[in-house]
This record gives structure tokens, sequence and C-alpha cells, in this order.
């Protein structure tokens, strides 16, 4: 890949100084007061399951079922994790998040929630199986934040990308604040199994929410709004995973980092 | 320490924009897509065992070879700035102290074109506190899985390797399995307790640079890694010694490493 670096001074909504790569516009570093950062490099391939953290690691797998797995993809460059749903008709979940701790701030108790604390959320992902199953019970991928992880519903309160059966490799933008769901909102981008892609969510102003796709602004004819969460000081944390409610359908999500910045609460 | 920032733009052969320390020539910041940096700061001063698995957490592994000895792969306690020791004690015997990822191959050095470079850098701060004597050896840099052995002969199949044989005298060998460089003199021997900043810029896999405290080394030499395509390594740091009572003590300051995706 040729290099081809340029620094970010205000010219996201975010606003955060940093740089990018010019290319695939994946933030390479950044220069905020809360910044964190996993690329699943190194030995440590097993993810601790929920419940069961481990000290040193970040992450745990919510997986629901023991066919659906998750974990660091052995070898792969760059460090991938893995979370994939098995052909069982059954539900299963593979989710990689952090324990439903919920460390990364929305916003303040100021003012109903709106004045936002610089979050922006970015991973690159691969549909490495493009969900299966066009059903309302079909297998579902989501990548994004999230609150406490809810079974078939990822958490009551989430934004993220989205993709399931019936839309194959199509990404969604959807954001739930717990009181308004702005449904699945198409992002015009559909993904092969093969491709890989760099998705960020700029949350800096939690009355409009961005999403972009290998920094593209997509869904942009919809604002997303997460600010009428039944309380203010919303926190989050990373959920990115496959789960399905009842169904044979498969999906496999590779993830290659996560990285999340905003500024102290 | 006097501070004596400067950044680098395209300076490097690698042309990643990032910040060195002008005195030591440390890399301090890169901004590379993958960026991977350990200091050995903290708590955990317990490197899990290879024979029991990786932990969760934990990126590195230790693998200890011995029948009666006791060598040593461990976090220094309270040393200053946290600093890994790989340690081979005086009994008569092999011994093999190493520290690694569990033969988890992470870092991309080419793709399927074998000569487009992926932009990696692999940079250490390391001191061969106890000199290896007689055929106590000392090897670090990047490599593929875990081979035991002399690593003139044997040792990992891809390699890239500073390496210490008996004594300060740096040398480098590399190997593709196909381009073999063994023992190619650097012209730096390190005294006992001395520390040194080393850099490997496996940016272009036809023609690897090497570097200590910021200058390169072995020039005039052609280390060429570029057999084998989407070839993927680890860092690897091993003290190795077959059966003698030789010892050596090498220490790791930091490891940090940076490529582009693949």
């Amino acid at each position: 890949m040729p290099v081809n670096v340029r620094g970010l001074f205000g010219t996201r909504e975010g606003k955060r100084v940093g740089f990018e790569d010019g290319i695939s516009h994946e933030t390479t570093a950044v220069f905020a007061p809360v910044q964190f950062q996993d690329d699943f490099l190194g030995a440590d391939i097993v993810i601790p399951a929920g419940g069961s953290d481990e000290s040193g690691c970040k992450w745990c797998k919510k997986i629901v079922s023991a066919n659906a797995t998750l974990a660091g993809l052995a070898n792969a460059a760059g460090g991938v994790i893995f979370c994939a749903l098995a052909a069982n008709d059954e539900k299963e979940d593979a989710t990689l998040y952090t324990d439903d701790q919920l460390t990364f701030p929305l916003n303040t108790a100021a003012v109903s929630g709106a004045v936002g604390m610089g979050l922006v959320f970015e991973a690159r992902c691969k549909l490495a199986v493009l969900p299966t199953t066009a059903a309302a019970v079909d297998a579902r991928v989501f990548i994004g934040l999230a609150g406490a992880w809810a079974d078939d519903a990822i958490s009551a309160t989430r934004m993220g990308f989205r993709a399931y059966g019936t839309g194959g490799g199509l990404i969604y933008c959807e954001t739930d604040d717990a009181t308004t769901d702005s449904g699945f909102i198409t992002s015009g981008v559909t993904l092969d199994n093969a491709t890989w892609a760099v998705f960020r969510i700029d949350a800096s102003n939690p009355a409009n929410i961005l999403f972009y796709i290998n920094g593209n602004r997509v869904a942009a004819g919809t604002t997303f709004t997460m600010v009428g969460a039944p309380t203010a000081s919303v926190v989050l944390q990373p959920m990115l995973g496959v789960y399905k409610t009842n169904k044979a359908g498969l999906a496999t999500l590779h993830v290659d980092y996560v990285r999340i910045w905003n500024n102290r609460a | 320490m006097a501070v004596n920032i400067g950044g680098f733009h395209s300076k490097r052969g690698h042309r990643r924009v990032g910040m060195e320390e002008r005195i030591t020539h440390e890399t301090t910041a890169v901004f590379a897509p993958i960026a991977f940096y350990d200091d050995f700061n903290g708590a955990d001063l317990v490197i899990p065992d290879e024979a029991v698995g990786a932990q969760s957490g934990c990126k590195w592994v230790k693998l200890i070879t011995a029948a009666a000895g006791a060598p040593v792969v461990e976090v220094v306690p309270d040393m200053a700035q946290g600093v890994v020791q790989l340690v081979l004690e005086a009994t008569n015997e092999k011994q093999e102290a190493g520290l690694y990822m569990n033969d988890q191959r992470t870092f991309p050095l080419n793709g399927a074109v074998v000569t487009a470079g992926r932009g990696l850098v692999f940079e250490t701060r390391i001191s061969l506190w106890v000199l290896p004597t007689g055929v106590a050896e000392m090897y670090w840099g990047l490599a593929g899985a875990y081979v035991e052995g002399i690593i003139a002969t044997d040792g990992p199949a891809e390699h890239i390797f500073f390496v210490a044989d008996g004594s300060g005298a740096v040398i480098i060998y590399t190997d593709d399995t196909a381009n073999d460089n063994d023992g190619v003199a650097t012209g730096v021997t390190l005294v006992a307790q001395e520390w040194a900043i080393f850099r490997i810029d496996a940016s272009n896999p036809a023609d690897v640079h090497f570097y200590i405290n910021g200058v390169r080394v072995a020039a005039a030499t052609t280390f060429d890694m570029s057999t084998a395509a989407s070839l993927t390594l680890q860092p690897y740091f091993m003290c190795h010694k077959e059966t003698t009572a030789a010892v050596g003590t090498l220490k790791v300051d930091y490891a940090r490493i940076w490529a582009n995706r693949a």
C-alpha cells in the first residue's frame, strides 16, 4: 500500500488533531484525552467469556450456544478477531464487547444529554461470511457502540453499522437511544466477503451522529440523534459481532482494529 | 538526558510520519496503521510460559529450555521504565530463554507480490547486560515460527536478526528460506550493561536495512527477504546455548513495531 499520510486539523466534525492514512482513511493517530485502541496483535488469541474477564485483557466475548465462536485468527496479518455463527438452527450470538463495562461517554449531565463528549468510534472490519437467511430472525451483524448487552437486540442503547440476511453485504446505519430507533437506514454501500472497510461513527454531536465508510459520509439524508436517552451522562462500550434469533443463517465478522477517542467526562 | 525531539517526514526509508528523540534516535511516535508498542511497565512481572499457553491480555510468552538449571525470562522488579531480562545461567547443559508471541505471526512483511513491502519496521532498546560467553548467543528481531537451535544453522526458518555470539560484537543474520546472510559484521561492539537502540527497516523486503543508535550498519550488504509471499512475522528475543557452562543476560527495554495494513 502506498503511504499517504495527512493530518486532521479540524477537518472532521470531532475537530481533534491527528493523522489519517489518505488512502484508506484509517485514523493512525489522534490527540484526544481518552484514547483506546486494540489491533489484536500478539500471542493472546483467546478472548475470555463474558463475566470471566481477565486482568490485562480489555475484552470479553458474549457467546450464546456453544456452536458460535469468537477468537483471534491465528497468524492473521495485522491481528484479526473473528466472530462466527454456525449453521445450526438455533439462537446464537458471538459478540466482542467489554463485558458491560461502560466507560466511553456520549454526553454530559448538562442540558438533556445533548452536550457531546467528542466520542468517535472507528473499526476496520470485513464480512468474511455475508449474513444469510432472509427473515425476521436472520443472521445479523453489528459494528459500533452500545450500552449493556441485551439478548436478541445488541442493547437497548446503541449506534452502529448493521448488516442482515435480507441485505447480504448491504450496510445499514442505526441509532437507538432507548426512546427513538432510527431503524435500518441504508448506507448505499454493499460489501463482498473479501473487502475490508473502515467504519467510523462520529458521535461528537449526540443530536447529529454521523456515519462514515472508508472516509465517505453515508446515510447523510438522515439525522441520527441520541439525545432522547432517558438519562444524561450516557456511557457506552464497543460492541462488534454477529447474532441470530432462531435460524440456520450464517455470518462471520472479521475485526482488524478498534479505535475510540473522546474528551474526559 | 537532554530532550531533543525531531519529527521525521519522509526522511527515513519507510516514509511514515512520526517523532524521534534526536540524541538516542528512539522513535517516540509513529503514525502508522499497525503500531505495536510495549515498554514492559506495570504490575505484570510474570510472562506466561508457552508450555502452559498464552494468557488473554498478555501479548508475549516465554520459552524456557533446561534440564537441571534455571534460565529466566521475567520483568525485572522495580527497574526503571520496565525491562524484561532473559538469562542463561552456568549449568552445563543446553538452555534457552526466549520471549516471543507464541508463534502468532501478525506483522506483515509483504503481500502477494513479494517485493510489495508493508512498511514493516522493528525497533528495540536492549542491553547485553552480561555478555554472552563461549557458545552462548543472543538474537533479537523478527522471525517466523520458533525453531530451536544455533542461529547459524537452525533457528526460525525466516528471520531478521541482530546477533551477539559469544561476545559483545553485534552481527546480522537474515534468512527468507532462499537468501541466507550469516554473520554480517555491523562494526558495533557493546560492552556489558550498555544500552543501544536497534532498528530493522523491512519496508523494502528486497533490501532490509539495519540501524544501531540511528546509524545504518552493514550497509554494503543487501539483505533480501523477498522470497515468500504474504510473509508474516513476530518479534523474537532469544538467548541460546548448546551444552556448556556459558552464560549471558539480555535485557529488553521496549519493543516497537509498525506497518501498513495487509
